[in-house]
């Protein structure tokens, strides 16, 4: 099995995408890293990269062990070359699996994140912590389901990582330790998803981000990867990831530092948040200037309502889910909704209700969206640098975004209201 | 760099009896990783088919082809995105070039594809 398209599901009226019944997502490489750095930044690295390690251990059972399931693979040598596929099919790079009952070694050659932190910062940066936990737990997990044996009674470590300027990167999978944290979050699949979101509601210009949706989507499931497991798609560097690894590691280090350091939640919440100005800045911003964009839409104007549209339509064309635009007056306010999204189906089925909003990856992705509509010059095609993105989002962004309704708190559906400041 | 670009490309591709150049300069274009992708732009009309056939026997295979675009894949993981209704094309160098190998391998690209425009628009004047 290597090409895994027949497997990949769209929920088409909540636009949110299942891999072997598990959620997943587009993400570039800026988002990703950008995420597990705000996990390290809260926790430290080397927690971080077990708390990062372990969420994908748990996800990353669900999605092969289905897919296992629904191939037929029998055996060890099956079950590994699947997850082998697999892992590079979702553009994390290769893995050579070389692990029996016990555990033992994982050679990673151009795993998504080492190869990406050293593309974005290993000119400028030297880094001395490995980067590597989401293969990391993905390869204890396969393991383990290669061998039959108990989901969390192994646990993988890097060694030698390639962030950290080594060739390759190098995983030991062993008996997991009387310390390591339970793999007890529990799976979000499609009817977990069915039971939290509601009706999809229609907003502005629905006809046309329908349309474009539908567009994106049949361009995407032509997207496929190079020999090492990286995959370019409109010109980007992405992963299809699974969400419940990044709401996990979001969620459960948000409730750590709401445990232990309440004074610092605001400040990671805002990181958090932060990642959807990162996500819409990279993916969605070099998305409309694509070559794919001008085909099939044409070339981008710049006009405050194209561009909110466009974005809703590449939101939900990347699974972020059914985002609507319910009222924008430009200049002045932008509206979105959402019926469904990868962050409170996760939150409500593992955390239950909660007392204050939890979608910060929707708030603050959708106030992006206004600074991408008034702040950049799209008729002259920038090129969308570091250096442009931090003169639009550091500092004073010039918006400020509230989620007014949340699915957590128990109102009907989402909501973000981004007012000019 | 945009200099050493300019001046190493190779001789402008005209079609046929038209002098004009079907090719501009190359250029960096806007990419999630530093000059991974590359523009430039067919100023004159290029008979579709005519380039896919040209570019297909240099080794790329046809990716994608949309009413208005059309992508083509070399083995080594380059692109070439070609708009056909705005002439716009982007060069992809493969992810796994190192950066500061990335634009001398877009100018070989670009020479590749100015060839396979010459191929392509000699095809087209025998033809016709």
């Amino acid at each position: 099995m290597s090409n895994f398209k027949d497997h990949s599901k769209e929920l088409i009226e909540q636009n949110l995408k299942t891999l072997g019944g598990t959620p997943y997502v587009y993400h570039c490489h800026h988002f990703n890293l950008f995420h597990d750095q705000t996990v390290e930044d809260a926790l430290g690295q080397a927690e971080a990269f077990t708390v990062r390690s372990r969420a994908a251990q748990k996800m990353a059972t669900q999605l092969i062990g289905n897919l296992i399931q629904s191939s037929g693979a029998s055996n060890p040598v099956e079950r590994l070359q699947l997850a082998k596929a697999l892992f590079a099919w979702m553009g994390q790079g290769g893995l050579d699996l070389l692990v029996d009952g016990s555990g033992g070694k994982v050679r990673g050659d151009a795993l998504h994140y080492s190869f990406a932190w050293r593309e974005k910062y290993g000119s400028k940066v030297k880094r001395s912590a490995p980067i590597d936990a989401f293969a990391a737990g993905f390869a204890a997990a396969a393991t383990e389901l290669a061998f039959d044996l108990p989901s969390g009674s192994l646990a993988a470590s890097e060694s030698a990582c390639y962030a950290c300027r080594e060739p390759f990167c190098d995983l030991d999978v062993a008996t997991a330790s009387g310390d390591a944290p339970a793999l007890d979050a529990v799976s979000v699949d499609e009817d977990v998803i069915m039971k939290h979101v509601v009706q999809p509601g229609t907003g502005l210009e629905e006809s046309r981000i329908a349309q474009i949706t539908q567009g994106l989507n049949e361009f995407l499931l032509g997207v496929d990867g190079d020999q090492r497991g990286l995959v370019q798609g409109f010109g980007i560097f992405i992963t299809r990831h699974l969400s419940g690894y990044y709401d996990q590691t979001a969620y459960d280090t948000i409730h750590m530092i709401e445990k232990t350091a309440p004074q610092a939640t605001a400040a990671v919440e805002e990181l958090f948040g932060e990642s959807g100005h990162v996500c819409v800045f990279n993916t969605f911003g070099n998305l409309l200037l694509s070559p794919e964009w001008e085909g099939m839409v044409g070339p981008v104007k710049g006009e405050v309502e194209e561009i909110v549209t466009s974005c809703a339509a590449i939101a939900r064309a990347l699974g972020f889910g059914h985002w609507t635009v319910e009222e924008l007056k430009p200049g002045e306010r932008l509206v979105m909704r959402s019926t469904s999204n990868y962050e409170f189906p996760f939150y409500l089925e593992n955390y239950g209700r909660s007392d204050k909003s939890r979608c910060y990856f929707f708030a603050n992705a959708s106030r992006a969206f206004m600074q991408l509509a008034h702040r950049v010059d799209w008729p002259s095609k920038p090129e969308l640098t570091q250096d442009l993105y931090q003169e639009l989002f550091k500092g004073d962004v010039g918006w400020q975004t509230e989620e007014t309704l949340c699915r957590c708190k128990g109102d009907d559906c989402c909501e973000v209201v981004v007012t000019k400041k | 760099m945009e200099k050493e670009m300019t001046d190493s490309r190779p001789e402008a591709p005209v079609c046929g009896s038209d002098p004009s150049v079907l090719l501009s300069d190359l250029a960096r274009d806007s990419a999630c990783c530093r000059d991974l992708n590359w523009r430039c732009d067919l100023t004159s009309e290029a008979e579709p088919d005519a380039l896919a056939e040209a570019l297909v026997e240099q080794g790329w295979t046809v990716r994608c082809r949309h009413m208005n675009l059309m992508v083509f894949r070399h083995p080594h993981g380059h692109e070439i995105a070609w708009v056909t209704s705005t002439g716009r094309v982007q060069i992809r160098v493969a992810l796994e070039i190192d950066r500061e190998a990335r634009p001398h391998r877009a100018v070989e690209i670009f020479e590749m594809l100015s060839l396979a425009l010459r191929q392509a628009c000699l095809r087209n004047s025998k033809r016709s």
